[in-house]
């Protein structure tokens, strides 16, 4: 589709053009950390960062939200339901976040049941990837077939240029309707990409792609799921969880973590009901009325989170949950790696004899 | 009578299940009247303040309606987070009240307290609470005439203040 | 009893368990951190102490493929000990998992920092755990390395070690290339002010004292927010609250977090409902905050892991400076024997009651 050059000025105005229309959210910088949030100005855009700490699932499954209010102080009680309300841009999806979403998509809005408020947010977000400007260490997306400049799911694409300027790419119908209204509003610095812009983008698309390859040759998910099949009580699991501290990071900052939780609050007579989100690595995830839990330990706990994502969903959908992003790698205060457990796997797989073409 | 009923009302002993879900946004001081009243919560020891606040009121002096006991069984009892609920569900400002030091029916009860709350006091204001809208008194049994001074002034640094937003939580 | 609370009226209760008397036990001195004996006398001392039956347990650190983030090992025989490691990356806190042996028979070491080594004194001084059930294997910190600050220097290259001098380290990457940045560049920002590097208790030290870094960029901090207005201030914790996502994983690494069931848990009252909202992340920021005020040891462990960057340590080295202020009591974990100050009293304590 259409390809265009934006330079670093004419973003910054397109940005300034959308915050009027729609709620922005873009990478920031908070107290040196980068996360995804809403802005308020372009200035707050930081596209050269790192990948943000906060991932983009919180667009489109914010933390917290309220589903239902409630008057219960008349005869009869008044219930109604919130609708997600206005516009959303996405401001520098990176691709393993669009992967996510295609995870998402499938959970949510698959099957018998239609998420209404993942419905609702995802049909009036419009995402604008960004190729990653670098690759880290902690990235494994290529054990997952998708390199750093895969944009398939998003509306637009951005690459950053060695110049300074953008590429910017068109992907879908609502993307080109998107760069129309920009054309149209005349923005400054936003002009058709030449063969040369092109070419570059495809440069530094290629270059990327060459840093990831590293990781390619480390992380494999040949065998996880054959080899976890026979793994669910291997001793393996405890020794894994003498270690973790059981805090939420991992599911936290997971772009595919998806568990929530639904609960009421009532203040007299008016009350809400809201999801918020919820991590299968806390014990009251599990736990019942009457104080039973089937998930008693961490090991339970640590064991399920990693099986959902390397096993589990597999068997059900027919693909990783894991998208091979990093931020569990990075930020496990005890350095627990997704990474050393899929290696785990596979060399099961491999000792079993397991047949991994089926 | 001139103790506020709903004050009355709501200094029978709570149990700690009770405290924390809708004590404190009842319907009070500014019920049908369109301007607004500060909400005060005082947790009061059963053996001074308490005592203190009931002689105010066996006495026939008035204090203002804004302020709502929750009696406690001592000062040391009074749990940082039952400050952070009040302000939560509502409180305007918020009075912790005890024997004075030397004076605890437990003997040394208020001592912990002090301790306690001399440094939740310098947190809250650290953090962005306005320090006029949470404070300490020691507040014996006999003291009923303070008992309703301290209430008049609090009530009318808070009621300065305007209403409070930090923490509240309410639909 | 604590010295500091000389004028204190014997504290009611029940006395002091016999554990918490434990005299400080003469140290065994090892070769310092950056000496070429320095891995294997640690080694040695950590496999004799299995082999001799010392000890049942070890907890410390192993290699793993990524250098610049050894993982958390527990060490249960001899033979295992061969690639125990102790290097600059060993950032993790360990003196919480001690909490988990509560219930274990044997005796257990520990391989810990001076920040570390003042978490398992405050557990022993909470009576989590008995001082005469902990070996303590303490090393002199000359500083520890952030690993996100070397790769951040290392840039698009990948990071394959780090060897550290005394006051620069030299970063190889995987293509060969090196180059040498200041030590100070990369440390962890809880290293930059550390004033308490050694051990305060323990049973084998490696290396002589450090001197630690001297900084009052922290309590700098701390005055200039004290001068702000309450508006002011008001809108600096918001603007940190309201990035919390609630992992608790700043409560589950701090030592001075013992509870059987924390309050954030407790569903009978739900003191902390799910949802995310500045009411509840007012509640949760300061509640854990004030529970730990008087048994932080200042280790700033929660600062670390935090994911979002909020910066715990300017809450806790408030309290803790308050602490310090209204009843001079020495830092917590720095002293066996010694209760936090605010399970005491004295009749002459600073009032701000009226």
């Amino acid at each position: 589709m259409a390809e265009k050059l934006v330079t670093s000025e004419g973003l910054f105005t397109m940005v300034e053009k959308l915050l009027g229309r729609a709620q922005v959210t873009a990478p920031r910088e908070e107290n040196g950390i980068a996360v995804f949030g809403p802005v308020n100005s372009a200035g707050q855009v930081e596209l050269d960062g790192p990948l943000p700490v906060i991932p983009e699932k919180s667009v489109v499954f914010p933390q917290s939200e309220t589903l239902l209010r409630m008057d219960l102080g008349g005869e009869v009680p008044k219930v109604e339901a919130v609708e997600p309300e206005g516009e959303q841009v996405i401001l520098g999806v990176r691709p393993c976040g669009l992967q996510a979403f295609a995870r998402l998509d499938r959970v949510f809005l698959e099957g018998a049941f239609v998420d209404p408020q993942y419905r609702r947010r995802r049909d009036h977000t419009l995402i604008i990837a960004l190729t990653c400007p670098t690759v880290k260490r902690s990235c494994f997306c290529r054990a997952f077939g998708y390199g750093p400049s895969d944009g398939s799911g998003a509306d637009l694409q951005l690459t950053r240029l060695p110049g300074g300027s953008f590429h910017l790419e068109t992907l879908t119908e609502r993307g080109g309707e998107f760069v129309a209204e920009m054309e149209k509003e005349g923005i400054a610095g936003l002009t058709d990409a030449g063969a040369e812009a092109g070419s570059a983008a495809r440069a530094e698309k290629a270059r990327v792609e060459r840093l990831a390859e590293r990781s390619a040759a480390a992380v494999s998910t040949e065998g996880v799921v054959e080899g976890l099949d026979g793994m669910y009580d291997d001793p393996y699991w405890a020794q894994l969880a003498e270690r973790c501290i059981s805090c939420g990071i991992c599911t936290y900052l997971c772009p595919t973590c998806h568990c929530f939780d639904i609960c009421e609050k009532a203040r007299g007579p008016e009350a809400e009901r809201y999801r918020c989100w919820d991590t299968c690595l806390f014990s009251n995830y599990t736990l019942m009325a009457g104080g039973a839990n089937p998930r008693p330990t961490v090991r339970e706990r640590l064991r399920n989170r990693l099986y959902h994502k390397l096993n589990f969903f597999n068997h059900r959908y027919g693909e990783f949950l894991c998208v091979g992003c990093g931020r569990c790698v990075e930020h496990c205060p005890t350095n627990i790696d997704i990474r050393k457990v899929m290696a785990k796997a596979a060399a099961r797989s491999r000792a079993q004899g397991v047949s991994v073409n089926g | 009578m001139p103790v506020n009923e709903s004050a009355a009302a709501e200094a029978e002993m709570m149990t700690e299940a009770e405290m924390t879900t809708d004590g404190a946004s009842g319907a009070g001081a500014d019920a049908g009247t369109g301007t607004w009243e500060p909400r005060i919560v005082a947790f009061c020891c059963n053996w001074c303040s308490y005592a203190g606040a009931d002689l105010a009121g066996t006495s026939r002096k008035q204090y203002p309606a804004n302020i709502r006991i929750v009696r406690v069984p001592c000062s040391g009892r009074i749990n940082p987070q039952y400050i952070l609920r009040a302000f939560q569900r509502g409180a305007d400002g918020v009075m912790v009240a005890g024997c004075h030091p030397g004076d605890c029916h437990y003997t040394t009860g208020n001592y912990y307290t002090r301790r306690r709350f001399s440094v939740v006091q310098r947190f809250l204001e650290y953090v962005g609470l306005h320090p006029d809208r949470f404070s300490g008194h020691w507040i014996s049994g006999s003291e009923g005439e303070k008992f309703v001074q301290t209430a008049r002034e609090f009530t009318e640094k808070v009621r300065s203040l305007g209403p409070n937003e930090k923490m509240r939580d309410v639909l | 009893m604590s010295e500091a609370i000389k004028t204190a009226a014997p504290v009611e209760g029940e006395p002091m368990p016999a554990e918490l008397k434990t005299a400080e036990i003469p140290t065994r001195r090892g070769p310092a951190p950056g000496d070429p004996e320095f891995l294997g006398a640690l080694r040695d001392c950590c496999r004799s102490l299995l082999a001799e039956g010392h000890v049942q347990r070890i907890i410390a650190y192993r290699e793993t493929p990524d250098s610049l983030r050894p993982e958390v090992a527990f060490f249960a025989s001899p033979e295992e000990t061969g690639d125990l490691v102790w290097d600059l990356f060993c950032n993790t806190n360990i003196c919480k998992y001690l909490l988990d042996y509560r219930t274990f028979e044997g005796r257990i070491g520990v391989v810990v920092k001076g920040c570390d080594a003042r978490g398992v004194v405050q557990l022993i001084n909470d009576m989590q755990i008995p001082r005469d059930k902990v070996e303590i294997i303490g090393i002199c910190c000359p500083g520890q390395i952030d690993p996100a600050k070397v790769e951040s220097a290392a840039g698009e290259a990948w990071v394959s070690r780090v060897v550290a001098g005394p006051d620069s380290v030299e970063i190889v990457t995987e293509e060969g290339t090196e180059m040498r940045v200041p030590l100070e560049s990369v440390l962890t920002d809880r290293c930059l002010s550390c004033r308490k590097p050694n051990p305060p208790v323990a049973d084998v030290v490696f290396g002589e004292d450090q001197k630690g870094r001297i900084s009052d960029e922290v309590f700098e901090q701390i005055a200039e927010l004290e001068r702000m207005s309450s508006a002011e201030r008001d809108a600096f914790w918001n603007r940190h609250f309201e990035r919390c996502i609630r992992c608790f994983a700043c409560r589950n690494v701090c030592p001075a977090c013992s509870c059987t069931k924390c309050v954030f848990d407790q569903q009978e009252p739900d003191w902390l409902a799910g949802e995310r909202n500045q009411a509840n992340q007012h509640f949760f920021q300061i509640t854990r905050a004030v529970h730990v005020s008087g048994r932080c040891t200042g280790c700033e462990e929660c600062d670390r892991v935090c994911p979002v960057g909020i910066p715990l340590r300017l809450m806790n080295k408030k309290l803790w400076k308050d602490v310090k202020d209204l009843f001079d009591s020495p830092l917590p974990g720095t002293k066996l024997g010694v209760r936090s100050p605010l399970v005491m009293w004295d009749p002459k304590d600073a009032d701000s009651f009226e």
